[in-house]
Order: C-alpha cells, then structure tokens, then sequence
C-alpha cells in the first residue's frame, strides 16, 4: 500500500506559546525551541502537541462521521493514533502506523507550496526555507479570587512567536487497507479542519490549510477534495 | 557458502530520537543510550521500511529471522570531523585495555595499556593474570614519570603544576572513539531532554503527578553501522536494488515525531572491505578477539563468553568457520538485552553478553578462510540482533599512552 501523506501549513491568529520546561531569562514561560537537523535553533510546534490535539479532535466528532458515513468505523481513532492506555499504565508495544512530524516556521505560502512537491519529510533536513520567527514578552498578571484584582507577586511574562507566522508540516500514514486509507485521511484531515476553531497551543488560536494529500486517487475523492478546496492555503491570506 | 556482500548505512537523525537505556519510576522517566544504535534497532527500522516498499516480503522476512543469512552492526556515533566514517576503521568501540586521563588534559584522547605487550608475554607462556597486572604496573610508573618531568620542566615549576599533571585514569572500555589525526577520542553526541505532562480528559488541563521526561539524541547527529549479507540472498537482492536514501523510524515514540531518521546505504568499496577483513591466523596462534558488539556465545543458548566455555566454534551464516580455545576474558562485566518482536508480537529472548570492546585471549584451534569476515559477518547468528561481531587483533589499534 502506497502511504498517505498529507501536506500543511499553519498560520498564527495570535501569539503562538507552546509551553516548554526550559528555564531562560527572557520570560517565566518560553514558547519551545527545537534544534532542526542543520543545526538551527528556532520555535516549533512540537509533533506531540499536534498528535494531542488531532486525536482529541476526532475522538469528539468521530461518532458523528461513523453516523453521515463519512467513515466506516470509530476505530480509526485507534488505528491512527494507537490504543488508548489508562494512566499510569504501560502503552501495548505495537509498530504506529501514523507520523506526525513537526511543524517548523516557513518564509511564505509559496515555500509551503515547494516543499510539498519534494520528497515526503524532506522539510526536516534542508534550512534554506525556513525563517526564525520574531518573539515578544507579554505580560500577564494572576487574579486574586478573592479580591479580583492583581494577586501580589504574580506578575509573569510569557515569550510568544508572533502572529501571522507561517508554519509547515507533514503526517504520514501506512494504511493496511485501501479502504483503511481512505477513511484515514478524510478522519485527519477533518481533524486538521477543526483545528481552526480551537486552540493549537496555550491560548493560541490558528487558521489550517491543506497543501497536498497523496497518493493522487486519494487526493480525487470527493471529500477529500473539498476540505482541500475549503483548506486551501490561497484562503490563508 | 556464497561470498559476503556488505554495506555501509549511514544514519541523520532529523528529529528527537530515543533509544531507551533505563526507564525510570513507573516508566515515566526515559534515559538513552547515545553513543551507539543498537543493531537490532538498525535491522528493526530498515526491515519495516523494506516491507513497506514491497522490496521485502513477510515470508522473506520470517526465513531470515529463523535461518538468519545477514549481519547488522550496531551504528556508532559519527563525530563532525568525519566526513564520512568506516565503522571499526575511523570509528570503533575502545577494548579493554583502553583508558583516558581523569583530568582531560590531553582533550579526551583513548590510550591503550599495551594489548600488543600482553600478547607477548602471553605467547611466552606468562600467566594472563600477571602479565597484565606487570603491565599495568609499569605503565603507571612510566605514565607518572612522564607527566612529572614535563611538570617539572614548566618555568614556575611549582608542586601545583605537579599535581595538575596528574595520570590518574578512568577504564574506556566500550565507549565510542573516533580517529583524529594520529590518535583517537571519546566521542558522544550531545543529548537535550524533553518535558510533557500528560492531559487528564474530564479536566482537559495537565493531569496530577503526570509530568514525564524524555532525555533524547539531538536531531542532526549522525551515525554508522555495517549491514552484510550473504551473496545472492534475498537481503542482499533488496538492497542492492535500494537507489538512494530512505526515511525510516528508529526507538521510541516514532508516532508523535521522535526517531524520525534518514537512511543511506552503500556497498563497501575494496579498499573499505580489506580494512575490516581480519589479518591470515595459523592454527595455534594466540591471538586477542575484540567484542565490536556485545558478544554471545551460543552453547547452544546465547551466553557471555567466559574461560568456562572452553571453545567458541565461529560461524559464518551458518557455515563453520573456525575455533577458539578461550584463555582468559578481559572485560568489564556483562549486559542484558531485552526486546520486543513486532514480528511474533512477544518478548523476544533475553540474551546476557559481554559488553562491547571485551576482549578474549585464545588459542586458533581451527581456521578456514571465512574467518576473515568475522568483522564483517560475526561470528554467529546473533550477528542478525546486532551482537557477536568480532575483531581477531594481532596488534593494538590504540596507541600506547
């Protein structure tokens, strides 16, 4: 079976933070820095924020799809994402079928456009597209419950990457079945859709477009090419 | 048996790569082993890709698990300075007469006890046990001298500068060297450390005491291992016809981004192949074999090789390739392997080994020409797991101190 892959850009509403345990001086809450395989250090959105939030996602609406028959069966969750464990407990050791790979920041919509035509993740290892974001302080103060006011001392500053920055990524899938497959990228790609009316990171709102989705037969089903028409990155602006 | 065909792969990781060395309380808490991929985990990435490209099928895949006909070294760490490394040549595991300066004055550099010496006196009938300890006396002194003369040849000559020319050592054994110019240094990529707390449902906010950490191998570090196959063999078909680099997977959370790596692989040119054939052996001759691996013997369960083995019959995918009489094991304790078979979906057998850069003194008892390829093929079918790849040294690769 041929893999599914499904190219995307991301643009900030907002100030984007992604909460990261490092300790710096510029802010009390830095927004995560990833070290790309050239060397780069720049903000990113990591692949594991992206997979919380895609499996959420389809886990709330799933039922509905099932029910319009827009795909065959709540399973999809699992066979995208890997079984659910309770906590605490240790994950079943299987093979994922599903990569999420991150999303790094990316000069313009045309670049979006280059690098889904090269080979699938080739994003990760070439620098030449992408752009360091700029980042600001903001300032927030903690409300006192009681008194609703300023508590005393808390006074914290957040480092946010700025809005309308443009990021890219890539979610490969290896379906079992063709019909796996299309069911496979009509659940992601509804979830990638209804990312637009949530957050994508901590108070970080974002609009979704769909640059490519291979192989080609999959890309031609009817759905498929709408939420790709409704994504498109023209509509970004 | 056919000849063996072998293959460079190099290895970039692209993102975060965990290749877990101990789990922490409650498995919350993961840190790595970086100085070398496992061959297993190696086998495990190009394998499942090969499946998934139809350049392998199932059934091919099950033949060579049980009636293995391909070796898979562990990938070594590739420091900058090397464009492009031979795994064994200009990058290696240090053996265990290897050792560096506790006070780093020499910026890392690997020296050797003197394995050449040790078989020497070994050959002349010495005991292993004093020679060595002989050995490790004089180099002391001789180390402790050295570094007191250039003290005190310094302008302030001040019993500071003594003390600072200390010799004092730490063992290197296993650790991963690279060459630089004449001499070789202990290398290791840099490791980052990565915090996610898990998120409760009801709540959808962190969830209570569930704050976990991932220590992980930087993206853009590079890695290379030997992968060797049997001539004609399926394998050595698929990979022959692999064009170019592949993406593959490799350690833990591949499915939320981590261990996302690129693939390249190559046929060893015969320069490169003469590099890492063993030198001619006579039977009789004592000779040193130096884990590359860590090294199982099969008796006929996997175990560590020990003076209480007695004989370590080598094979080269299933074929006879000569005997060993062990006399003495040099090392520094043994390892456990664990893991699991997406394959059969079970544990797989644990297998204790020595550890990588042991090295074992004995005796030829038989030879035949296939003893040449043990670097290349091991030296049985653990080979295809990542272990039991063996150099027969007849001098030190490390240089004296």
């Amino acid at each position: 079976m041929e893999p599914l892959r499904i190219c995307y850009a991301l643009k900030l509403i907002g100030g984007g933070l992604w909460g990261s345990a490092r300790h710096t001086l510029e802010a009390d809450i830095p927004t995560i820095v990833c070290r790309h395989a050239s060397g780069l250090e720049l903000p990113c959105i990591p692949p594991t924020y992206m997979k919380g939030l895609l499996r959420r996602t389809l886990e709330e609406v799933v039922h509905k799809l099932v029910e319009l028959g827009i795909v065959s069966s709540r399973d999809i969750v699992t066979k995208l994402f890997g079984p659910l464990t309770p906590m605490g407990e240790a994950a079943e050791a299987l093979p994922s079928n599903t990569v999420i790979a991150p999303l790094y920041p990316i000069k313009s919509a045309e670049d979006a456009r280059r690098l889904a035509n090269l080979e699938p993740l080739s994003y990760l290892r070439s620098s030449e597209h992408l752009a360091a974001p700029s980042t600001y302080r903001e300032p927030h103060v903690r409300l006192d419950d009681r008194r609703h006011s300023a508590a005393a001392g808390a006074l914290y500053h957040e480092l946010r990457v700025v809005p309308h920055t443009l990021f890219y990524g890539e979610v490969l899938h290896y379906p079992q079945s063709e019909s796996e497959a299309l069911d496979a990228a009509r659940a992601l790609l509804i979830s990638l859709s209804l990312l637009n009316y949530r957050y994508v990171g901590r108070t970080t709102p974002a609009r979704i477009a769909v640059i490519r989705v291979e192989p080609a037969k999959i890309a031609e089903d009817q759905l498929v090419a709408h939420v790709m028409k409704l994504r498109s990155i023209d509509e970004l602006g | 048996m056919k000849g063996v065909e072998a293959f460079r792969v190099s290895i970039q990781l692209l993102t975060p790569t965990i290749i877990t060395s101990l789990a922490g309380y409650r498995g919350m808490s993961y840190s790595v082993v970086s100085s070398y991929i496992p061959g297993s985990m190696v086998r495990g990435a190009l394998f499942t890709r090969m499946l998934l490209e139809r350049l392998l099928n199932e059934k091919t895949i099950n033949e060579e698990s049980l009636r293995p006909r391909h070796a898979v070294s562990p990938a070594l760490y590739v420091p900058h300075w090397l464009d492009k490394a031979l795994p064994f040549s200009s990058v290696s595991f240090a053996h265990a007469l290897a050792y560096t300066l506790k006070s780093g004055r020499d910026g890392g550099s690997v020296y050797s006890l003197g394995l050449d010496r040790l078989l020497d006196a070994v050959r002349k009938g010495v005991d292993v046990q004093r020679a060595l300890s002989e050995l490790i006396f004089e180099h002391s002194l001789r180390m402790d001298c050295k570094a007191y003369s250039e003290a005190l040849e310094r302008p302030d000559k001040s019993l500071v500068a003594v003390f600072r020319s200390s010799t004092e050592a730490r063992p290197a054994q296993g650790l991963t060297i690279a060459r630089k110019g004449g001499s070789w240094l202990a290398v290791s990529p840099e490791r980052g450390i990565y915090a996610e707390t898990a998120v409760d449902r009801a709540r959808g906010s962190a969830a209570h005491g569930a704050l976990y950490a991932y220590e992980y191998i930087v993206p853009g570090s590079r890695f290379v291992a030997l992968l060797s196959a049997e001539e004609g063999s399926p394998i050595a078909e698929a990979l022959n016809s692999l064009s170019g680099c592949i993406e593959v997977r490799i350690g833990r959370g591949t499915g939320r981004g981590f261990g996302i790596a690129r693939m390249c692989i190559e046929r060893l040119g015969s320069d490169e192949r003469s590099e890492l054939e063993n030198e001619e052996v006579r039977s009789g001759e004592i000779v040193a074999l130096c884990a590359l691996s860590p090294l199982a013997t099969l008796t006929p369960l996997p175990e560590p090789v020990a003076p209480s083995v007695g004989a370590i019959d080598v094979k080269v995918f299933g074929s006879k390739a000569g005997r060993f009489d062990v006399i003495a094991v040099l090392g520094r304790g043994t390892q456990l392997y664990t893991g699991w078979s997406y394959r059969t979906r079970s544990p797989k057998l644990p297998i204790k080994a020595n550890t990588p850069g042991t090295i074992v003194i004995a005796r030829v008892t038989q030879v035949s020409e296939l003893l040449r390829e043990t670097a290349l093929a091991g030296i049985n079918e653990l080979s295809s797991q990542g272990m039991s790849f063996v150099k027969i040294l007849t001098r030190d690769y490390i240089p004296e101190g």
